[in-house]
Parts: C-alpha cells; structure tokens; sequence
C-alpha cells in the first residue's frame, strides 16, 4: 500500500517541477526577447535593468515556488505576492509616470501617466483574480473539512 | 465561483494583450515619423527687426495621429530674455507630411536696449528650445535642449581712420574719414553711416555721411568724404577733434557713437 501511495507523490513533484520549470523558463525567454528588443531604452533609463532583473528572478521565484505548492494554500498566498509584486513594480519603476532622460544638454521627457494608469488597471484584475481564487480555495477547503467532519455521525 | 474566476482571467489576458499590442505599435510607428529642419532663414523687417524662420518638416508615417505639436524657443542674453516664439499644430493626421514654419523675431526695441552690445559685439546666446508632442494620442513627450547659439556682430571692430584732408578751395577743405568694420553678422548690412566731427569744445565743424554694403562674413572699407571750414584745420591736424557717428542700417538706426581722436 505504501509503495504505490510514494510512487504517485514523487510522480507529483516530478510533475509540479516540471510544471514550474516550463513556467519559468516561458518567464526568462520573454524577458529575454523583451531585454533585446529594449536594449535602447535599458541603456537610456539608469537603474531599469537591475530593477527589472530583480523583479524578473523574484517573480520567478515566486512562481515556481506558487507551482510546487500547487493545491494548498500556500499557492494561493504566492499567486496573490506574485501579482502584488507585478503591481508594486509597475508603479515604482515608472515612480511619477514621468520618464526623463538626459543626454548631454538634451532632456527627453515621456509623460507614461496614461499608461502607467491602464497597467496599474489591468495589473489589478489579476490582483482580484488571485484573491478570488485564494477565497474561492479558503471557501472549497472549508466545506471539505465539514463533510469530513460530518461523514462518521 | 471557478466561471467567474476564469472569465476575470479571460478578459485580463485579452485587456493585456490588446495593451501589448497598442504599445508594441505606438513603438514601433515611432520609426516611421520623420523630422527635418530646413535652412535657417533670416531677414531684416520694414521695422527694423530681425526675422528668423526654422522649417521643420513632419512626415507622420506611423500609425497613429500626432496631436498638440508644439515648438517654443527662448532666446537669453545672459539672464536676460531677448527672444521668446511658439508655434502649435493642432494635429497631424497618420500619412500627413507638414512642413511648420517657426518663427521668432527679434524685435526693434529689443535691439534698440542692446543695441550697441549687438552691433559691435560677438558673445554667445543661450538658445532654450523646446518640442513637444501627444504621441499616438495618449502619450505626452517633451525634447528640450539648451543650445549655445553665437552672435556675430555686423559692425565688428568699427573704427575711424586718421581724417586726411586736401584743400578744396580758400574757405573750405575735402576731408577724408576712413572707417573700417568686420560684418560677423549672418545677413548683409547695407544702409549709410552718418558721421560728425567736431571741435573738442563742443563746435560742429563739418558732417558727411557715406553707404555701407558689407556682405555678411567680409570686412568693409569705406571714407566719408565732407567739407570743413578752413579755420577748422589746426584742430583737425592737431586732432583736438571727435566724431559722432551715426549708423541707419534698413529702418534700424544707431547712434550717436562718440570716437575720440589722439
């Protein structure tokens, strides 16, 4: 009974982890591709690089972490500091929506407000998202645990 | 609760890739709008200003329209504002090729305050530019520049000569003043210089006046040629004599500019 019952929780991780390493592996190639195709910008703007590369190994830490606790609730809890994360990092790499650069005597001045605000906004639904679906696990969990409770009466 | 969960995914996927997709365009078109400036073009004005025309061509090939195109330079001598010009375009609609005129004038009066720093001095201006456009409707941005702009001056290094005479008959004597001057100005000096001698008690002794045409870049020479009273001579040979000169160069004019001789 035992050896089955190992054989499948090893097939699991096995499976979580290669789950997790798909996951972050889709996350490094994109930002790969995204650091080739603004490399200009990367070199215009000090400090984007290692804040976006931060962001980019803290991110993936949290999602292949959130992938190998699959189905508890520590999932849920990454899922929720993943997108908060991606939020926080929207909003403070951007600062005022203002982007300034200055090359020699010339001042390039981008005004990213708008677009800082529609990120924000769409970086929120998948804020609301997680939650939901850090409620909707809490909620599924509960109701388990009354069936089992209910079950021997 | 999994349907709502899973339609809040949906349309947050479709709202970030149609996000991605605007912003990888607006970049992208960005490579297909096309600035150039034109030759800088001056002139002098019936009133005596100095007009300075900049053409900048916009060829707006991208994809989205340009809204609120704006250019304002400020010209500073020193801490002080010389010059201010603004030119807006409203719009330039995708596919539109405009060429703007900006236009900045320096003004009679403007001149007149500075005027002999202006005619005889080459410094530097501080050129405050800047230009400004709403990028694919939403996206503000701003170029701004400090430019150090020289000023050459159209009467570089004006001197007068040692006044030369010759008798002209018992009452009168031909009087010569050379004058010379360097033209560093980026247009043509052409009008007349008035020039006055007289007696270092304050006396008129004789005035003449003689025209300029000094093409920008080049040194003029020229002589003013006038008649003094024969009693004037020993002043004049002694040099116990200064000039008042006065300059009409188109509608502007300059003077008196006191030179002393000995």
């Amino acid at each position: 009974m035992g050896e089955p019952r190992q054989v499948n929780l090893f097939r699991e991780v096995a499976v979580r982890a290669l789950k997790a390493s798909v996951k972050a592996g889709l996350i490094l190639g994109v930002y790969l591709i995204c650091l080739q195709l603004l490399d200009p910008v990367f070199k215009l703007i000090p400090g984007l690089s290692e804040t976006t590369k931060l962001f980019v190994t803290v991110y993936v830490a949290l999602a292949v972490i959130g992938e190998l606790t699959a189905r508890t609730i520590f999932e849920q809890i990454f899922n929720v500091a993943r997108s908060l994360l991606f939020m926080l990092y929207l909003a403070a790499s951007l600062s005022d929506g203002v982007l300034t650069v200055t090359i020699e005597n010339v001042t390039l001045t981008v005004d990213t407000t708008s677009f800082l605000v529609i990120a924000i906004a769409l970086s929120t639904l998948g804020f609301a998202r997680a939650i939901m679906k850090a409620l909707l696990f809490l909620s599924e969990k509960a109701e388990r645990d009354q069936t089992l409770a209910v079950k021997p009466t | 609760m999994n349907v709502p969960i899973r339609m809040l995914g949906v349309a947050s996927v479709i709202c970030w890739v149609v996000f991605i997709v605007f912003v990888a365009s607006a970049a992208y078109s960005l490579r297909y709008v096309q600035f150039s400036l034109g030759e800088l073009q001056y002139s002098v004005t019936s009133d005596g200003s100095i007009a300075c025309t900049l053409p900048i061509n916009i060829n707006n090939l991208g994809y989205y329209s340009l809204k609120a195109f704006n250019v304002t330079t400020i010209v500073f001598d020193g801490d002080t504002e010389v010059v201010k010009a603004s030119t807006f375009v409203p719009r330039i609609a995708q596919g539109q090729n405009v060429t703007v005129l900006h236009n900045a004038t320096l003004s009679r009066e403007s001149l007149q305050a500075r005027a002999e720093r202006f005619m005889f001095n080459d410094f530097n201006l501080t050129l405050q530019l800047s230009a400004g456009l709403d990028f694919a409707e939403l996206l503000p941005s701003q170029v701004s520049a400090n430019i150090s702009v020289p000023w050459g001056a159209p009467l570089h290094n004006f001197s007068l000569g040692q006044p030369a005479f010759n008798v002209f008959n018992a009452t009168y004597v031909e009087v010569h003043e050379p004058f010379s001057f360097d033209n560093h100005a980026v247009f043509d000096v052409v009008g007349n210089v008035r020039v006055k001698l007289y007696e270092n008690t304050g006396r008129l002794i004789c005035e003449g006046q003689a025209d300029l045409h000094a093409a920008k870049g080049t040194r003029f020479t020229g002589t003013a040629v006038f008649y003094a009273p024969a009693s004037a001579v020993p002043a004049l040979v002694e040099q116990h004599v200064y000039a008042e000169v006065s300059f009409s160069v188109g509608s502007f004019e300059y003077g008196p500019l006191v030179v002393h001789y000995g």
